[in-house]
C-alpha cells in the first residue's frame, strides 16, 4: 500500500467527524484501525475495506449532534468514504 | 450465441467472470503444495461429455422454482412437518461445502464462524450470494426457492423446538453430491414438487460431466500458457475449459512459486482442510446448465459443451441473485426504472455503495408516490443510506437478510436496536437490487435500497415517522 500517508490523512479526518457526530463507536474503530496502519499496511487495508457494506456498515453511518443530522459533515464524511474506498482497491 | 453477438463485452465480461473463479477458487479452497489428487482422480478420462444427457435436458420441461415440501422423512422414517413446527422458519440454502457446512453449524451453535480467508486476510468472495438463497415457508405449507438452480445445496434451519425423530432442533439437509455428507434428516425426491427432471439434474449429471470435461483437457504445467487458455476458454463460451484452466493457472502459480504468499498459503491451507472445492465448481456448472432450464430457453438448441458455457454460467450469476428476491425487476414496483447497471456496465452509483448490491447490479428507480421504507439501525441515529422495503422483523433475520454483520474489526458489535420507518417523496431517486454478502452467514439478497445522501439530509422530504424497539 504505497499511499499510506493519504489514508492515514483520511482515517484521521473521518475519525473526528464521526467524534462530532456521536458516532464514537465508528470513530473508535477507524482510530484502531490508524494505529495499525504502519506496522500492518495490508492488513489494515483488508480492515478498512471489511467496513464497506450495506446497511449498518460504515457505509450507512449518518452524523447526529443534539439529535440532528449534520448536514456539511455529513456531505464531507461521504465524500472521504468514497476515496477511503478507492485508495484501498 | 452471446459471446458471438458482442465480442467487446464478452471480453470484457469474460476477464469478469475470471476474475470472479479465481475469485472463488481463492475464498473456496485449492490447494496444490503437493500432488493434487482431484487431478490425479480425473487423469483416466470417463466418458465424453454424453449427448443422451444432453438430450435428457432438451426434454425437461423448463421450471419456475423448485418448490421444497415441508414434510422431511427423519432418519427413524418420521415425517418431520418443518412449517407445522414453525411456521416462521427461514431457510437458509447454500452451497454444499463444508466450507458454507462449518459456516452453518457455527451458527446453529450460536459460536462465531471464523472465516479462514478473512482470518489470513484473503478475499472476501462477495459473488457466494449468487449461490445463496432463503426461503420461508407459505401459507400453504410449502417453501419455494424462485429459480434456484439444481446444486449441490445445504438446507438450514433451526426449529425453536426439537424435531420429532431426531436429536436436535437442527435441520441440515445435503442434497447428494457429497460422499461424506451427513445427514440429520434424510432428503429424498418427494420433498420436492418440481418436475422431477429438474431434481434429477441436481442429483445425477453435471458432476461426472463437469470431471470428465477437465479430465478431457491437457495439463497445463506452465502459468501464463494457463493464464491465457483459462482466457481462451471464457471467450469461446467454454465454462469447463476455463474452470479447468483456472485450476491449472493456480496449480502452475503454485508450483512455479510465482504465486502471491498469501495465494499458496490460502492454497495449502485449503488443501491440507480436504476442502472439495472442485464439488464446487461442478456446482458452478450445474447451476449455469440449470439456471438455463430454468430460464426455459436456449438449451434445446446447445449440442456441444462450448454451448451451454459462460453464457449459461453469465446468467446463473445475474438470476440466482434475483431470484432471492423473486423480483426480476428490483425496485420496479416503487417506481419507474430509469436505468440498470452492474459491475461491467457500471452507473452513477458511487463505487463503494455499489458494491454492496450484489454483482454490483442495481435498478435506479424514480418512485411514483410516498413510498415508506425501513432501516435497521441505532434510535438515536436513526437516518442512514440504505434501507429496505419491508419492516424487519428481528435483528438476527435483518443481519442474515440485510448482510448486516455483527462484529466489526476490533470486535465491537455494530449497534442495531430498533426498527425505523421512513417516508420517502414520489419523485425521489433511489437504487434498488439484491444485497450483497458480506461473508459468513450475512448472506444479504433481500432487496436493497440505497438513497445517497439521506444520512446527510440532502434529500428534500425525507422523514423518519417511527422508530421501535428490534428484537
Amino acid at each position: 500500500m504505497n499511499n499510506i500517508i493519504e489514508i492515514k490523512d483520511i482515517l484521521i479526518r473521518m475519525s473526528e467527524l464521526l467524534y462530532y457526530g456521536d458516532q464514537a463507536f465508528w470513530g473508535n474503530i477507524l482510530s484502531e484501525i490508524l494505529l495499525g496502519i504502519e506496522d500492518d499496511p495490508i492488513d489494515t487495508k483488508t480492515k478498512i475495506r471489511s467496513l464497506f457494506g450495506g446497511m449498518g456498515s460504515l457505509n450507512d453511518v449518518g452524523l447526529y449532534k443534539d439529535g440532528h443530522i449534520l448536514r456539511e459533515e455529513g456531505i464531507e464524511l461521504n465524500s472521504l468514504r468514497e476515496k477511503l474506498f478507492q485508495l484501498t482497491k | 450465441m452471446f459471446g458471438r453477438q458482442n465480442k467487446a463485452f464478452s471480453i470484457g465480461r469474460a476477464r469478469f467472470i475470471f476474475a470472479t473463479l479465481l475469485l472463488l477458487v481463492g475464498s473456496m479452497g485449492l490447494a496444490f503444495g503437493q500432488p493434487n489428487p482431484f487431478l490425479q482422480q480425473l487423469s483416466t478420462p470417463t466418458q465424453s461429455l454424453n449427448d443422451q444427457q444432453n438430450v435428457r435436458y432438451k426434454r425437461t420441461p423448463p421450471s419456475a422454482a423448485v418448490v421444497i415440501r415441508t414434510g422431511f422423512v427423519g432418519q427413524n422414517g418420521q415425517t418431520v412437518e418443518l412449517c407445522k413446527l414453525n411456521p416462521g422458519v427461514h431457510i437458509v440454502l447454500v452451497p454444499d461445502t463444508p466450507y458454507f457446512a462449518a459456516m452453518i453449524d457455527a451458527d446453529l451453535h450460536g459460536q462465531t464462524f471464523v472465516d479462514p480467508d478473512r482470518q489470513r486476510g484473503g478475499m472476501t468472495f462477495y459473488g457466494a450470494v449468487d449461490f445463496v438463497a432463503m426461503g420461508s415457508c407459505d401459507a400453504d405449507g410449502l417453501v419455494r426457492l424462485n429459480g434456484l438452480p439444481a446444486l449441490p445445496w445445504i438446507i438450514s434451519a433451526k426449529l425453536p423446538q426439537k424435531i420429532p425423530g431426531t436429536d436436535g432442533n437442527r435441520i441440515i439437509i445435503h442434497t447428494n453430491l457429497l460422499p461424506n455428507a451427513t445427514n440429520t434428516i434424510t432428503f429424498s425426491q418427494k420433498d420436492i414438487v418440481s418436475p422431477s427432471d429438474t431434481v434429477s439434474a441436481g442429483f445425477g449429471f453435471n458432476l461426472p460431466a463437469v470431471r470428465d470435461a477437465f479430465a478431457r483437457l491437457p495439463t497445463l504445467t506452465d502459468e501464463a500458457a494457463a493464464a491465457q487458455q483459462s482466457l481462451a476458454a471464457i471467450d469461446r463460451g467454454d465454462l469447463y475449459g476455463a474452470a479447468v484452466a483456472t485450476l491449472h493457472y493456480l496449480d502452475a502459480c503454485v508450483k512455479a512459486t510465482k504465486c502471491s504468499d498469501s495465494l499458496k498459503l490460502s492454497m495449502q491451507q485449503e488443501f491440507a482442510s480436504n476442502r472439495p472445492w472442485f464439488e464446487f465448481f461442478g456446482a458452478l456448472a450445474t447451476g449455469g446448465i440449470a439456471e438455463e432450464l430454468l430460464a426455459g430457453k436456449a438449451v434445446a438448441a446447445a449440442t456441444t459443451e462450448e454451448e451451454i458455457g459462460l453464457r449459461n454460467i453469465g446468467l446463473a450469476f445475474r438470476k440466482n441473485a434475483v431470484a432471492v428476491t423473486g423480483d426480476s425487476a428490483s425496485g420496479a414496483r416503487l417506481g419507474q426504472i430509469v436505468g440498470t447497471y452492474d459491475a461491467v456496465n457500471t452507473g452513477p452509483l458511487q463505487e463503494s455503495f455499489a458494491v454492496t448490491f450484489s454483482g454490483g447490479r442495481y435498478n435506479v428507480v424514480i418512485l411514483k408516490k410516498d413510498t415508506i421504507l425501513y432501516r435497521a439501525g441505532a434510535a438515536t441515529k436513526p437516518m442512514g443510506d440504505f434501507f429496505v422495503t419491508r419492516p424487519p422483523q428481528g435483528i438476527i433475520q435483518s443481519r442474515i437478510d440485510s448482510a448486516v454483520l455483527p462484529r466489526w474489526p476490533n470486535g465491537a458489535i455494530s449497534p442495531i436496536d430498533s426498527v425505523i420507518s421512513v417516508r420517502i417523496p414520489a419523485g425521489t431517486k433511489i437504487y434498488a437490487g439484491s444485497a450483497s454478502a458480506q461473508g459468513s452467514l450475512y448472506v444479504g439478497g433481500t432487496e436493497q435500497i440505497v438513497i445517497p445522501g439521506a444520512q446527510a439530509g440532502v434529500i428534500p422530504g425525507i422523514e423518519v415517522i417511527s422508530v421501535s424497539p428490534l428484537k
